[in-house]
């Protein structure tokens, strides 16, 4: 044969040459550079898709939704499962509320790939109708939206949540950890026409829902104080205006309202400025409120007693060639200490300061908590401005002792108040009372502080006294209540403007509690510039006494003085959901004949029936799957038989 | 029946059943590659186009090849009339002039014209037993295979026209050439090249220009290399699993039951199922040698040989390219990739080396 031996080779070593150079490029492509192609077949294929967590609700103390998270189903298809795009678009544009034409849901349905959203969010009714249809390839993603059923009650303690999920103040912001849930993720993949097909299973990257956390705050009260507030910030055209109900012997928050407010369903309307809380944020001159602890500590350590006599001279004190005068000119001469704090004396006040100097003076300041923070779970609370004593001029020291000089905040205010209420102790305000798990167990208490001893029972009980004939028969009289006794002090400060004070702008206040000698309320009220009357008793304590009146009847606090007789029970109860309708639940106050849903979210249909009939509810469902919203919410008080209505929702489903 | 025993026990099993193994293993990569998707019924023709083969085949060991040679110019003829008709009547289809329709049918002249060429170089050969060619045997076998690579050239399918080099190279190299009509031949390519390039289409410049540089455009045509050398790269050691590749899923890989199947086999079955395959190719290479060496005449081998070039040419090209190796074109893997008229081709040759090997005794 021809085959030449020398041709065989030479071509041989050719085509082995090459052959190896091919299976070298393999093992450099398929071994050597493996996972670097893995990862850009990965970075090509896969897409992370975020599942959001249910945020936790917001509820007051008798576990009234102030916020939660309402479920909203968005609708998706899957183009491949259906037939006849023509007629399934039909279907699905006559239900009108989607507002979605026929042509628009043709062309998504004719879309390439397996996921494509035909709605996000939707009405419950239309979601319902779609539901009905049960059309094969349309499918229910269950989605979520925030939502103040209550509108601007408590906006600027409860806060809002922006718009990607996280609070941003309030308490949605201070406790945004518990609240907000953890993250879960999908992950779809993609094809090289950029059509995404979702691959069934959550698996163990399931979102977990967040806590819900309880406040202190009765929706009630909180209701009454902004309430009170609004017709005094309208009647006196003030700038702003802060009320806080605080219950001394716990520090309980009941109510902290502040104005100018905001809704925080829609809290992009409003300017940022409204969304503060100024009970927290804001800081002011005390004026003559401070005068409270000017009082303490000069009684504590002996200096005055309340009938000690003090020379108040001719209404004015002079450091160098500033003088401290008495607010309206007046002067008193000489007075018992007792009607100092009566007539809110400011040169009395300044020579118990003085006579205290700084340093003693200085102490008792910081031991009632200024120039600390409360330590209540709200964002951006002030410190306040206290000077230390080594600072302190002989004019400092006077005007101290009077509010001035002295920044404080309003909760600052009512945390001393308080003190005196609780015979001495020292209880720091709070406004969450726990964090509990969808299953109603307590993930997180806030750790309570130990009550520290600021003056001794003795002192606060002197004290006491003094604060009652303010109320009985000095500058807080507008502040007494016709059954109840009121112990309390007004203030009246001038605003500081540069380089000193100003003559027409005025911060009116009243702190107090009620009933004086067995405090269940401790209240501060702030009304900031105010028009037409400034003074703290002709402004605040009116405020003071509405927004007591009403609570103590709600709380059901008897009488402590016999001025006349107020049946107790179902009428007053009537009377007042009568007078505070605007959606507010004031059923809850009747407990006997009601009962709380169970939180059934999350059962399938059979077991949430089963525990809600234990309970002598009736149910109604909506839909197949699992339970993902119940109407009433969990924890809400029902009448026995009440119908619930849960709608269900199915897993999401893998579509390839 | 005796004879038909007989038939069988002189048959090169090992050869046959290693051409039906990768032609299975073809049939699978190609179910994976279009299962999912629109393509489905393409499996089924796969199917069909592998039974025509193996039936083909089965022509091809049955008749003498000595007598395919004797009309080996009848058979180029129609070759040659069906290329000419290409050029004045053929449809383009994705910028070519490849296919003949008929009804929903459809061929490629081309690809039969491979060993309707192949059969009457071997006729020639055989007719001239001579240690050297000289000046005017070069020259006629030049214009045998030259005239079907022209008209194939200018469809334009290069890599079609192309697949006709190993014709030339295994003439110029086993039938004993001087080396100065070597010489030449190098001189005329390298003056060709410049002018060639010249007369290509934008397309095919692309094509080269992407494979000096395939990272350069990523959703050009780039891509497609890109493409594949990810499927092939992730499959890593022992691949993803038959049905189980995500760039073929997906549908990340281009022409993936066609030209880049090679990539599908990589994806799914890894290194181990590349390996493999190559050996099977490996295996058939070195046992068709051996069929050339031994054949009994002059044409034999040189038929044997064409063929056997036919089969490395299309798989060095076919993988090279997928690895980026090699530009893109048009060359499918043998026996693997989707196609009628090819598959037909690569079982009829199979059928004519075994023909070869049948008839290496004279008494037959």
């Amino acid at each position: 044969m021809t085959l030449s031996r020398r041709r065989t080779i030479l071509l041989s070593a050719f085509l082995a040459a090459w052959g190896i150079v091919v299976i070298g490029r393999l093992v450099q492509i398929q071994i050597v550079r493996h996972a670097d192609y893995v990862e850009r077949a990965r970075r090509q294929q896969e897409r992370t898709i975020a599942l959001s967590p249910t945020r936790g609700s917001i509820l007051d103390s008798r576990g009234r939704v102030l916020a939660e998270s309402v479920s909203a189903d968005s609708v998706y298809a899957d183009p491949q499962v259906i037939s006849d795009p023509a007629r399934v678009a039909k279907r699905i544009a006559a239900v009108a509320e989607l507002g979605l034409s026929e042509r628009q849901v043709e062309r998504l349905l004719r879309e390439d790939g397996g996921f494509v959203w035909i709605a996000r969010r939707i009405a419950p009714g239309a979601s319902a109708a779609l539901r009905r249809m049960s059309i094969p390839g349309i499918y229910f993603l269950e989605e979520h939206r925030r939502s103040y059923p209550r509108g601007v009650l408590a906006s600027s303690v409860i806060g809002y949540v922006g718009s990607d999920g996280e609070g941003l103040s309030g308490v949605e912001h201070s406790l945004n950890r518990f609240i907000r849930g953890r993250a879960g993720k999908v992950t779809v993949l993609r094809d090289a026409r950029r059509a995404t097909y979702l691959v069934g299973g959550e698996g163990a990257n399931r979102a977990v829902d967040g806590d819900s956390v309880v406040l202190t705050i009765d929706e009630v009260v909180q209701y009454i104080a902004e309430r009170a507030l609004q017709r005094a910030v309208d009647r006196f055209r003030a700038t702003g205006a802060t009320a806080i109900v605080m219950d001394p012997a716990d520090g309980a928050i009941l109510a902290l309202a502040s104005f100018p407010t905001f809704d925080p369903n829609h809290y992009r309307d409003y300017p940022p400025s409204q969304w503060k809380n100024r009970a927290v944020q804001d800081l002011y001159e005390p004026g003559s409120t401070f005068k409270i602890v000017t009082a303490s500590a000069g009684l504590e350590e002996g200096i005055v007693t309340p009938s000690q006599i003090v020379d108040c001279g001719m209404g004015k004190i002079s450091f160098g060639n500033i003088d401290i005068h008495e607010h309206g000119g007046n002067h008193y001469g000489m007075m018992t200490f007792e009607d100092v704090m009566v007539h809110s004396s400011n040169v009395g006040a300044a020579r118990v300061g003085l006579a205290l100097g700084p340093e003693r003076f200085y102490r008792y300041i910081h031991r009632f908590g200024f120039g600390q923070r409360t330590g209540v779970q709200l964002p951006g609370e002030g410190v306040g401005m206290l000077r230390r004593a080594e600072k302190w001029s002989a004019l400092t020291n006077a005007e101290v002792s009077m509010g001035q000089e002295i920044a404080v905040t309003p909760l600052q205010i009512a945390r001393a108040v308080a003190t005196v209420a609780n015979g001495g102790l020292r209880v720091d305000p709070r406004i969450v009372d726990r964090v509990v798990d969808s299953g109603g167990a307590v993930v997180y208490r806030p750790p309570a502080q130990a009550p520290v001893r600021v003056i001794s029972e003795k002192t606060a009980a002197v004290l006491n006294e003094i604060l009652k004939q303010v109320v009985s028969r000095g500058t807080g009289q507008a502040a007494s209540l016709a059954e109840q006794v009121v112990a309390g002090k007004t203030g009246t400060a001038q605003k500081p403007v540069r380089g000193g004070y100003s003559p027409d702008k005025f911060i009116a206040s009243f702190a107090g509690y009620v009933p004086a000698d067995r405090p269940r309320l401790v209240m501060v009220v702030v009304v900031d510039e105010p028009k037409g009357s400034q003074y703290g008793g002709t402004v605040a304590a009116p405020i003071f006494h509405e927004i007591a009146e009403s609570v103590l009847r709600y709380l059901g606090v008897a009488p402590s003085l016999p001025a006349r007789t107020v049946r107790l029970g179902q009428p007053m109860l009537a009377t007042f959901s009568q007078r505070f309708s605007s959606g507010i639940d004031t059923t809850a106050a009747t407990v006997e004949a009601r009962t709380g849903t169970p939180d059934l979210r999350g059962l399938d249909a059979r077991m949430a029936i089963s525990a809600a009939t234990r309970r002598g509810l009736s149910v109604r469902t909506v839909g197949t799957g699992l339970v993902g919203s119940q109407s009433p919410a969990p924890g809400d008080l029902v009448p026995a038989n009440h119908q619930m209505v849960l709608t269900l929702s199915p897993r999401v489903e893998a579509t390839r | 029946m005796a004879t038909m025993n007989r038939t069988v026990s002189r048959l090169d099993l090992n050869l046959l059943g290693t051409a039906v193994v990768i032609a299975a293993v073809g049939c699978l990569l190609v179910y994976s590659a279009v299962h999912f998707g629109p393509d489905a019924p393409l499996f089924k023709k796969q199917i069909l186009w592998t039974s025509i083969g193996l039936l083909l085949m089965v022509v091809m060991i049955t008749v003498d090849y000595h007598a395919l040679m004797e009309i080996s110019p009848i058979l180029y003829s129609i070759g040659i009339v069906l290329l000419l008709y290409l050029l004045f009547y053929g449809r383009f289809t994705r910028n070519v002039r490849s296919w003949i329709h008929i009804g929903s049918f459809q061929f490629q002249p081309a690809e039969f014209m491979k060993i309707f060429t192949a059969l009457m170089v071997a006729k020639y050969f055989d007719s001239n037993d001579r240690a050297y060619l000289n000046f005017k045997s070069f020259f006629i076998i030049m214009a045998i295979i030259g005239l079907p690579v022209f008209l194939i050239a200018v469809q334009p399918a290069f890599g079609s026209a192309a697949a006709f080099f190993p014709l030339i190279g295994v003439a110029m190299f086993f039938g004993g050439i001087k080396l100065r009509w070597w010489l030449i031949a190098v001189l005329c390519l390298m003056v060709a090249a410049p002018i060639g390039w010249h007369f290509l289409k934008p397309f095919q410049r692309e094509r080269i220009a992407i494979f000096m540089d395939p990272e350069r455009d990523p959703l050009g045509s780039g891509y497609q290399v890109m493409q594949a050398k990810i499927a092939t790269g992730s499959g890593g050691i022992t691949g993803k699993g038959f049905l189980h590749g995500t760039q073929v899923n997906l549908e990340f890989l281009p022409a993936r039951h066609t030209d880049f199947i090679f990539s599908v086999l990589g994806e799914e079955w890894g290194f181990v199922g590349v390996t493999v395959v190559l050996a099977l190719y490996l295996f058939l290479i070195v046992q068709s040698l051996s069929v050339a060496k031994n054949s009994r005449d002059r044409g034999g081998t040189f038929l044997v040989l064409s063929l056997i070039g036919f089969f490395i040419f299309h798989i060095l090209i076919n993988v090279s390219m997928q690895i980026g190796l090699l530009p893109v074109t048009g060359i499918p893997l043998p026996l693997i990739s989707y196609g009628g008229s090819q598959t037909m081709m690569f079982f009829m040759a199979i059928g004519l080396i075994l023909n070869v090997d049948f008839r290496k005794f004279v008494n037959v």
